[in-house]
């Protein structure tokens, strides 16, 4: 059946099922990969694109049939899409998984290809942590985790600056010996 | 702005650099919601990438919805029902065999519930139509159309009943007891309200209060009956049925209504959650809505009371202040 989108708002609007199919499988991979793109993870990629298409379902005899699919996806999923990616700006985290995707690229070519899940990263940072004695996770998490300086976290333990340097380089080979199986070629992260 | 879009461009595409990361963040936060949203929304516009090969080329699965149509749904309850039927008949066969006599197979209960926000029409084995507005339920049983034709709803539904003077049609809600013969009328029986309206539009209406169930009102087309919950006290009115069956199309009638009740309404028609803080206002409020946004519906009130709200998430929060 070939219908106009309008045609088809019209018929989501009255609860014709088919309609629903149809705009799930024309837009819910758009949604996922804009999602992905937003906070680099596969998890709340799939969990919005159900919640939305859910909403939509649920929400159908409220539709504007003249305005249009994208729109509608959008208006239902906005505040989803502020929320989740202000929470990813706000993570301590994100800078050095974004410091470490951008160190396994090459110069000009771009990352659109390869898929680094943050929630991956974190699980392999949290695995790779596990290797560290207890002082120098504490230190690692004080220094990289909750943004203390090297000087400060000295004066916090009472130890000297210099063992605090000492002990951040030496938690840091530690993880980028185990994290080195995550991805075949990276040069340096965690700067 | 512009440089935030220039991030944003390179983020979701090509890729940032820590540093452009770090701008990023600090011209984000700059950013109000209002901002933030509308910028995400020209990237969506602009947005056209679909293929998922990128991610092993999985599969997204269609979300479990119930099928949209009512059939569907009954269908699935009645699976569900045959299946704990079986078991049950070969206990109940059991015993008659053992014990000899007559047995009745023991009835199942069908029911049909709408979340808030949601409206569904469903069709009774005796061809009676049960149109069902936004979080309510009907339930029925398996021996429907035998001798009796008993129903039970909770929330609000209207009805179109097919005539059957031997078989008595009867609605029960949780304060009041409808019997009718073959009519059209409406039910208003939400559990937070306080008190349940019946409203005939065409046949005729026996309506006996449970609380005291001496007091019993016929109805006349055009005629409703308003009990007190709390009481059991019936009244009858004279209506035009227009407020009463404005729902089934659409249409949000307020006529003299608190603010907290049509919040209320307001909560269940859009299925969204409404929080409501401060110095309240006592006025009534009269009008009409049709097929409107509810934040449409949220700035024609401000007309009339003096607020501000927020929508986070789907939810809204409106504020009077001190």
């Amino acid at each position: 059946m070939v219908l106009s989108e309008k045609e088809r708002l019209h018929r989501l609007r009255a609860g014709v099922y088919s309609e629903f199919c149809f705009i799930h499988e024309k837009y819910a991979p758009m949604l996922y990969n804009f999602v992905f793109d937003l906070c680099r993870s596969k998890m709340q990629a799939e969990e919005i694109v159900q919640d939305v298409f859910i909403k939509i379902w649920l929400n159908r005899s409220r539709i504007d049939p003249d305005r249009s699919f994208k729109s509608l996806i959008f208006t239902i999923a906005r505040n989803r899409f502020i929320d989740i990616f202000r929470q990813r700006m706000r993570d301590p985290l994100f800078g050095d998984y974004i410091g470490f995707t951008e160190s396994l690229d090459l110069p000009d070519e771009p990352v659109i290809d390869r898929v680094y899940d943050f929630e991956d990263f974190n699980r392999r940072l949290s695995e790779a942590k596990a290797a560290l004695t207890p002082r120098q996770r504490e230190i690692f998490e004080l220094n990289k985790e909750q943004g203390y300086s090297a000087a400060e976290i000295a004066a916090q333990l009472g130890l000297s600056e210099a063992v605090v340097y000492n002990q951040i380089s030496a938690a840091l080979k530690k993880l980028r010996d185990s994290m080195l199986v995550y991805g075949p070629l990276f040069v340096i992260f965690f700067m | 702005m512009e440089n935030f879009k220039k991030l944003m461009a390179r983020y979701m595409g090509s890729g940032l650099t820590r540093k452009e990361l770090d701008q990023l963040k600090e011209s984000s936060d700059s950013l109000s919601d209002e901002s933030l949203g509308a910028e995400l929304e020209d990237i969506w516009n602009g947005y056209d990438r679909s293929s998922l090969d990128r991610f092993g080329g999985i599969r997204l699965a269609l979300p479990e919805v119930g099928g949209g149509s009512n059939t569907r749904r009954l269908l699935r309850l009645y699976r569900s029902a045959a299946a704990i039927l079986i078991p049950l008949l070969a206990v109940a066969t059991f015993m008659a065999v053992r014990y000899g006599g007559k047995y009745l197979a023991p009835e199942q209960t069908v029911a049909v519930a709408t979340a808030s926000g949601e409206r569904s029409t469903v069709m009774l084995p005796d061809g009676s139509k049960v149109y069902l507005n936004n979080g309510s339920t009907l339930e029925y049983g398996s021996h429907f159309g035998r001798k009796d034709r008993p129903v039970k709803l909770s929330g609000e539904a209207y009805f179109e009943v097919s005539k059957d003077e031997e078989r008595r049609f009867t609605v029960q809600t949780p304060g009041l007891k409808v019997v009718v013969t073959g009519t059209s009328f409406n039910i208003s029986a939400y559990e937070y309200s306080d008190c349940t309206e019946v409203s005939l539009l065409e046949g005729q209406v026996k309506v006996a209060s449970e609380i005291d169930p001496d007091r019993t009102i016929t109805l006349k087309p055009n005629q409703k009956v308003v009990m007190n919950n709390t009481t059991g006290l019936l009244a009858l009115y004279d209506s035009d049925m227009v407020y009463e069956t404005a729902w089934m199309q659409d249409e949000l009638i307020f006529r003299s209504m608190s603010f907290a009740d049509v919040v209320r309404r307001l909560e269940m028609y859009y299925g969204q959650t409404v929080e409501v803080s401060g110095n309240v206002s006592d006025k009534k409020f009269t009008g009409r809505f049709m097929e409107e946004r509810i934040t449409d519906v949220l700035k024609m009130l401000q007309e009339h009371y003096n607020f501000t709200y927020k929508v986070r998430n789907g939810d809204i929060f409106i504020d009077f202040g001190e």
